[in-house]
């Protein structure tokens, strides 16, 4: 019933308007090397101020799904992965395009993406509500353990290293720290500044991590050129039937890969699309055909990519953690429509999170025709001149930083997190942990404190509550076995002794 | 394949920062009151915190040092980086902000004048771009402002 009448809301005029908008600016931005979905919602989240929050989050659901379909169209035409959740695509899209056959690349993507948003947005309304439900068990503990898990998930699975992944993910937990702590309304790490009492919020870190350390790195790199294919006149984009017979199981498999690494907390699009290529070539009758332009790899990466954005959004709205550093600003967004994602959504904004999880099928919907229809006129405008593009994005940031709290100091927030995210950026320290340990650090704190209040100090709670024992051992193991494999892979790098002298 | 000798610098620095940070939050945190309801209080984050971050930058450090050889060579870029544009983008965005932080200029004023410059600076006073951007220019910064306050209700520097 709630599902009914969510799928009347996002029909009517307002919703659809600002899901087709958010998802047509978000494949546009998505195609633009350089730019991704993480920086349009970052950018877009100040305009949502006088928005309904129902109709904010559309918008805001809406631009992740274009963004993260709008990379196949530079993956595959330029060799540049629009988002770095396209990166696989690249390495059978461009190929393909250079055969001549960018349409048939296209196309491919194209329908693996919706295949990929449908199948991850049925298990989103089917598993959702139940989990939301199982998760009203969840004490102090099981949250703080839940969220150790995250961190370290997410640490570990990040590309670099499994030190710099955490080391990411602490430096996420610390930027959180200074100002008033909500716990006990004490003031800390202020260092003597009055602007500090606030500490550093979130969308100026966001706008600071994502957007402006870009934009900088964009200015390092304005000399990068790049030489795209152009498509014959017409040549179509829309997927042959046949195609899709063809590669009907590739497509559920890679879905289902896509959903269940969107699933676990803070891991990306991009591990998805890597899992989903890696188990589609080792099943294939064709294994050397990948890499060369073969169509199960465009289809394994695209329709896990467009999955793990439905997946993700499971830990988003049941338990308030964010399946991946974009789903982050969805869910600063939500906090700041005062929506509080986590076990009782479906209870205080049931209409919200029905009309998202409707919405986020529409979206795909929208962005199948937006690509079919456009993606020939949008390939050609990819390719914008950093210089105009540049100043303009930062005066977003100053007017998303600003308006916020309507302080200086959180545009000052923006240029000091930009230089920390650039910094870090090049020395291979991922960027991900340290978004999601800088939204959870709140979380994580505030379970802890009230947990040891109420075990009197004892953390033995870890491992006596049967759901905080596995959230521990989960995360034990996932250390363990990166530490391992890490170890593997040095030990692989050695090179033999006698080069060494 | 050939040695490699390279010592990954920006990680030694970034470690021995990171520190050096980790000790200021850790002289900050000695003046945060004891806890009086709970059993940590509030220096008990901040300061494991800053323990780790200890931790985990000796060991990036001490393994970069000792792991130098082992790098695989740079791989190269196929263009030539722009460390002085990169610097561009971070000094005059800093130097429009702060107009606008000490009431030299309004967002409009400043906004025009910031975008016209930065776009003529990273094209490197490209004719065309100067054209261009003198009419992009004027539009964000007066149509900005009417936009964002007159149709989202925002505030904007004034």
């Amino acid at each position: 019933m709630e599902a009914l009448e969510a799928l009347q809301h996002v029909l009517s005029p307002y919703p659809f308007l600002w899901i087709f908008i958010g998802v047509a600016g978000g494949i546009f931005v998505g195609a633009i090397p350089g730019l991704g979905g993480g920086m349009l919602m970052a950018l877009t989240v100040p305009l949502t101020f006088s928005m309904d929050s129902t109709n904010a989050v559309l918008l805001l659901m809406g631009m992740h799904v274009g963004s993260v379909s709008g990379g196949l169209i530079s993956a595959t035409l330029l060799k540049m992965p629009g988002t770095p959740s396209a990166m696989m695509t690249t390495f059978d899209g461009y190929p393909m395009a250079q055969q001549g056959k960018p349409g048939k690349a296209l196309s491919l993507g194209v329908g693996a993406s919706l295949f990929g948003g449908l199948i991850s947005g049925i298990f989103l309304i089917a598993l959702a509500p139940p989990l939301s439900h199982f998760a009203h068990k969840f004490g102090p503990w099981e949250y703080f353990t839940m969220v150790l898990m995250a961190l370290v998930l997410i640490a570990s699975i990040s590309q670099g290293s499994l030190l710099k992944g955490l080391m990411s993910a602490i430096l996420g937990l610390l930027a959180a720290m200074p100002g008033l702590n909500e716990s006990d309304g004490q003031l800390r790490l202020t260092f003597g500044f009055e602007s500090m009492g606030d500490g550093f919020n979130l969308l100026p870190v966001l706008l600071g991590i994502f957007v402006m350390s870009q934009i900088i790195k964009d200015a390092l790199e304005i000399n990068k050129k790049v030489v795209g294919i152009k498509m014959g006149k017409g040549e179509g984009i829309f997927p042959k039937f046949n195609e899709w017979k063809q590669h009907l199981f590739n497509i559920i498999r890679s879905s289902c890969i896509g959903t269940w690494v969107g699933i676990l907390p803070g891991i990306g699009a991009s591990i998805s699309s890597m899992v989903a290529y890696g188990i589609a070539k080792t099943f294939s009758k064709t294994p050397r055909r990948f890499g060369t332009g073969h169509d199960e790899g465009i289809v394994a990466a695209e329709s896990a990519n467009n999955a793990n954005a439905g997946g993700a959004l499971i830990p988003l709205i049941t338990i308030g953690i964010p399946g991946a550093p974009v789903d982050a600003i969805l869910l600063g967004a939500m906090i700041m429509h005062q929506v509080q994602p986590g076990p009782l959504l479906f209870q205080t904004n049931g209409d919200l999170v029905w009309s998202l999880m409707i919405g986020y099928i529409l979206a795909n919907i929208i962005m199948f025709l937006v690509m079919v229809f456009c993606a020939r006129h949008i390939a050609k405008i990819v390719n914008i001149n950093r210089a105009y593009l540049i100043p303009i994005i930062f005066v977003f940031c100053l007017i998303g930083a600003y308006a916020s709290t309507n302080r200086m100091f959180d545009v000052w927030v923006v240029i000091g997190f930009g230089l920390v995210g650039l910094f870090l950026d090049r020395a291979r320290f991922p960027l991900g942990p340290f978004v999601i340990g800088y939204v959870l650090a709140g979380i994580m704190e505030a379970e802890l404190r009230s947990g040891l209040q109420i075990s009197e100090g004892s953390f033995l709670p870890m491992i006596t509550r049967p759901i905080a024992a596995t959230f521990t051992i989960a995360a034990l193991v996932f250390l363990a076995y990166s530490i391992f494999q890490e170890w593997r892979a040095r030990r692989n790098l050695k090179p033999p002794e006698s080069t060494l002298e | 394949m050939p040695l490699n000798y390279r010592i990954p610098y920006l990680d030694i620095i970034i470690s021995l920062s990171l520190i050096g940070l980790a000790t200021a939050v850790l002289i900050a945190a000695k003046d945060i009151p004891p806890p009086f309801f709970d059993p940590i209080g509030s220096a008990a984050f901040p300061k494991y915190t800053a323990y780790l971050i200890i931790f985990l930058a000796l060991v990036i450090g001490i393994r970069s040092f000792l792991l130098s050889r082992l790098l695989a060579p740079r791989s190269k870029r196929g263009f030539k980086p722009e460390p002085l544009l990169a610097a561009y983008t971070v000094v005059v965005p800093s130097l429009y902000v702060l107009c606008m932080n000490l009431e030299w200029a309004s967002f409009r004023i400043a906004t025009t004048l910031f975008i016209f410059a930065l776009a003529g600076l990273l094209s490197r006073f490209d004719k065309r771009v100067l054209i261009v951007s003198a009419i992009i220019a004027p539009v964000f910064g007066f149509g900005g402002q009417y936009l964002l306050t007159e149709v989202f209700y925002m505030d904007l520097p004034q």
